[in-house]
């Protein structure tokens, strides 16, 4: 069989297992029920709809479809606690399933290899995000792969456009449409500068108008803007490990009250690439950047467990570019051990695959100060991802594992057994 | 207990909608008002101290504060030391309890009212309330306490209104291996009457009810509750933290995360979501009667004005269980289904696609 088909086939049929059994409750049933509500009553959504209102676009088409299936008499069934219907989970997610597909095709392309499109595409991350809790961030990871591929072939319209729609679809595809801009900046194009520019002024405008037809552009500011840069009123109330960063803000949680930590990073980054684009121009310096950009929002933003994996692609694409196949390779290892963690920790209890929750591993699910050995876990993993990229070009090392492991041993150890959080008053 | 799946067909009706702001009729705003009782805290007969085997307590009174200075020696299960004093306050008039309070960090502690209703006793605190069993911070911490509400919630219906509070009691406890000294000063301590009005801009409340018409009631009967969403300018003190509701009389149908204003310089509005599923407390602010309303709660500092321009109701099918009750073989199974196809069958097919695609790395590429 040819072997890029044996890799498509095998990566969609793990997806497909799991995609009619599983679901976030709360992240799918927001998604179902503005769809819901459109086919039942016709009502537009788009004012609460929790994402910018790209996803909803995409959605709608897709559950056309199995709204007229369900129209003429197929049957769907809730399966055992989740908000969504079993086919209904499907239809919700394969837009992102092919997206995944998508972006195996853009690497492989990219990087004229099978193995590390293969090291995205049955990577446990992706495949919890897009096929096990119905999360989006594959879609804006396909328009961000697209736009790098568009960039490689030297097509910088089509990259801009590109670059944009991924960033209407989570801002983090903002970043690096800005890279961009900033290199042509530098590098003193201005004719190109123009034309980017005045394409991003349409596509965001656009975004804007949208959102303020639909009345929700003050709500729109609270939720994404505000809380993109750190400025979010529920800065102190949303805990958790969703939108608790890293274990930075845990040991230090007056940390949490600073303000443009997002936009720190960001400008931070981009001033770190305009020093290299300098010596080095080229895709090569953004899709680092990116990716430090990736890694560095995870640490100090209100990060959610889902931007883990924006750092993949990108890390499989810089380490195609620069001969980095210990990058590649530690994409795996990452993605693996986030899938863990948030899987027995942040989204522990059977959550996603019960739609409720029930501790069946209490010793890995349920003990003391939970967060605290997640954060600390995944900010090395973290920490890895930067030392693979920053680091001259090196091969996997297996030590890595151990590392890993042990320091998940280690947070195990200290933050929940000996209970340090408690000792020095954050628990 | 849920059977694993249930036939569900998608009727016109698995999803609803509801504009919330079509059924405002009214909006009142509560405001702390004069101070029932007080406790200058220097009066040191007035206080008594109460303490477990094995444990040591002192009091010690200066500047207006009282000090509760606690040891607990290391023991195999949690100990307390408490100090309380008798009050005579008249239940009448919804009081308030506030306190300040400084607690040693990593300690637990609490803040108890009791009293006497025609003769029988009665709790004006419960188990379970976010007043008990809180964590010293090592910093001044305010305590609010509604003890209509508290009392209601410990006895399961409200005192009459010739009940008389008689005891307040706070006390720090030490869980199991903990040991050593710490302290509970507190610095303020008085019950305050509620005074309810017709909400006005510029006004200092404590907190606000929003009242909705009864035809909003009942609302779609064969839909559960998915989320509110509440959308509205807000201004108040600097230090304004606050919380919203949704209720429906006494019962708390949901509750949104604990919210702070934006930096002065950019806009007020906020954008609340109300979920079903974090219920953990009861508002003090709340209406008796049987009708929906919104609160809207100042856990610190005060509102000035408030101006709602969203409230939308989510109703579907399929609400959000979060403790359900699942057969422990099935979900054993279920889970073990998730972590086959999360965890072992991509990793073993890549392992697998490794060694197939080893000749890429060797003539370095394959398209």
């Amino acid at each position: 069989m040819n072997r890029k088909l044996a890799v498509i086939l095998s990566g969609l049929s793990i997806r497909l297992a799991l995609a009619p059994f599983t679901g976030h409750p709360y992240d799918m049933g927001v998604f179902a029920f503005s769809q819901r509500v459109w086919f039942d009553s016709g009502v537009v959504d788009l004012k609460t709809f929790p994402t910018l209102p790209l996803l909803y676009f995409i959605q709608l088409p897709f559950y056309a479809i199995y709204s007229s299936l369900i129209t003429s008499g197929l049957p769907d069934y809730q399966f055992v606690y989740h908000t969504t219907l079993m086919i209904e989970s499907v239809f919700l997610k394969i837009p992102y399933i092919l997206a995944d597909a998508g972006i195996f095709l853009l690497i492989q392309r990219i990087t004229n290899k099978l193995w590390p499109a293969t090291l995205f595409f049955l990577n446990p991350l992706v495949i919890l995000l897009s096929s096990a809790w119905g999360m989006y961030d594959s879609l804006m990871l396909v328009a961000l792969m697209f736009g790098l591929w568009s960039l490689m072939l030297g097509d910088e319209t089509k990259s801009s456009v590109m670059l944009l729609v991924s960033g209407s679809l989570k801002l983090f595809g903002f970043l690096p449409y800005g890279l961009l801009l900033l290199g042509n900046l530098a590098a003193r194009h201005f004719k190109k500068l123009a034309a980017q520019l005045a394409t991003g002024i349409l596509v965001i405008g656009g975004l804007v108008t949208l959102i303020a037809i639909f009345g929700g552009f003050y709500i729109f500011l609270v939720s994404f803007i505000f809380r993109f840069a750190g400025l979010s009123g529920s800065a102190f109330g949303r805990a958790g490990a969703a939108g608790t960063g890293s274990i930075v803000y845990l040991m230090f949680p007056s940390l949490k009250t600073i303000p443009f930590t997002a936009l720190f990073v960001i400008a931070t980054v981009s001033l770190f690439f305009a020093l290299e684009q300098r010596r080095r121009p080229g895709v090569t310096t953004l899709v680092k950047w990116s990716l430090v950009g990736a890694v560095l929002l995870s640490i100090l933003s209100q990060a959610e467990p889902q931007w883990f994996s924006w750092a993949i692609p990108l890390a499989i694409t810089y380490g195609s570019l620069t001969k980095r196949t210990g990058l590649q390779v530690y994409t795996y290892l990452y993605g693996t051990f986030s899938t863990f963690l948030i899987t027995t920790q942040s989204q522990a209890g059977g959550f996603i695959v019960l739609g409720t929750k029930t501790f069946f591993l209490p010793f890995v699910e349920a003990y003391r100060n939970i967060l605290f050995v997640y954060a600390a876990t995944t900010f090395t993993l973290l920490l890895l991802m930067l030392v693979y990229t920053l680091h001259k070009p090196m091969k996997f090392r297996y030590e890595t594992i151990a590392i890993v492991i042990l320091v998940y041993l280690q947070a195990y150890f200290w933050f929940s057994i000996v209970n340090v959080p408690h000792i020095i008053g954050v628990a | 207990m849920q059977p694993l799946y249930r036939a569900t067909p998608v009727a016109l009706t698995s999803a609803e909608q509801i504009d919330g702001m079509k059924y405002v009729q009214s909006i009142e705003g509560t405001s702390i008002g004069p101070t029932i009782w007080s406790d200058d805290l220097t009066n040191q007969t007035s206080w008594q101290l109460g303490h477990d085997n094995g444990t040591i307590g002192y009091i010690s009174f200066k500047n207006n504060l009282l000090n509760l200075t606690a040891y607990f020696p290391d023991a195999s299960s949690h100990q307390a030391v408490s100090i309380y004093r008798s009050i005579s306050v008249p239940f009448r008039s919804n009081p308030v309890a506030i306190s300040v309070v400084r607690v040693s960090s990593g300690i637990h502690y609490g803040m108890r009212f009791s009293g006497i209703d025609q003769g029988v006793p009665f709790d004006a605190w419960y188990e379970g309330s976010p007043l008990q069993h809180r964590l010293g911070q090592g910093a001044n911490e305010t305590l609010i306490e509604g003890l209509s509400t508290d009392a209601f919630f410990a006895n399961g219906s409200f005192p009459s209104q010739n009940a008389t509070i008689t005891r307040v009691k706070f006390y720090v406890e030490s869980i199991a291996g903990q040991s050593g000294w710490f302290s509970l000063i507190l610095s303020s301590l008085k019950i305050v009457q509620t005074d309810v009005n017709q909400y006005a801009d510029n006004g200092s409340y404590n907190g606000l009810i929003i009242h909705l018409n009864s035809s909003f009631d009942p609302y779609p009967l064969n839909l559960s509750l998915f989320q509110t969403y509440a959308g509205f300018r807000i201004n108040g003190t600097q230090d304004l933290q606050y919380r919203l509701y949704y209720n429906y009389g006494l019962e708390v149908k949901a509750e949104g995360f604990t919210y702070h204003l934006h930096l002065t310089s950019l806009p007020d509005y906020e954008f609340a979501v109300l979920l079903p599923e974090d219920v953990k407390d009861f508002p003090i602010v709340y209406s008796p009667m049987n009708a929906s309303y919104i609160s809207v709660v100042a856990l610190q500092g005060h509102i000035s004005s408030f101006r709602l321009d969203t409230l939308l109701f989510d109703f579907t099918s399929q609400p959000i269980v979060v403790a359900g009750d699942v057969d422990n073989g099935s979900a054993q199974f279920l889970q073990g289904y998730y972590f086959v196809f999360l965890f072992v069958t991509p990793i073993a097919l890549a392992m697998l696609f490794r060694k197939a695609f080893k000749d890429e790395q060797e003539t370095g590429g394959h398209s």
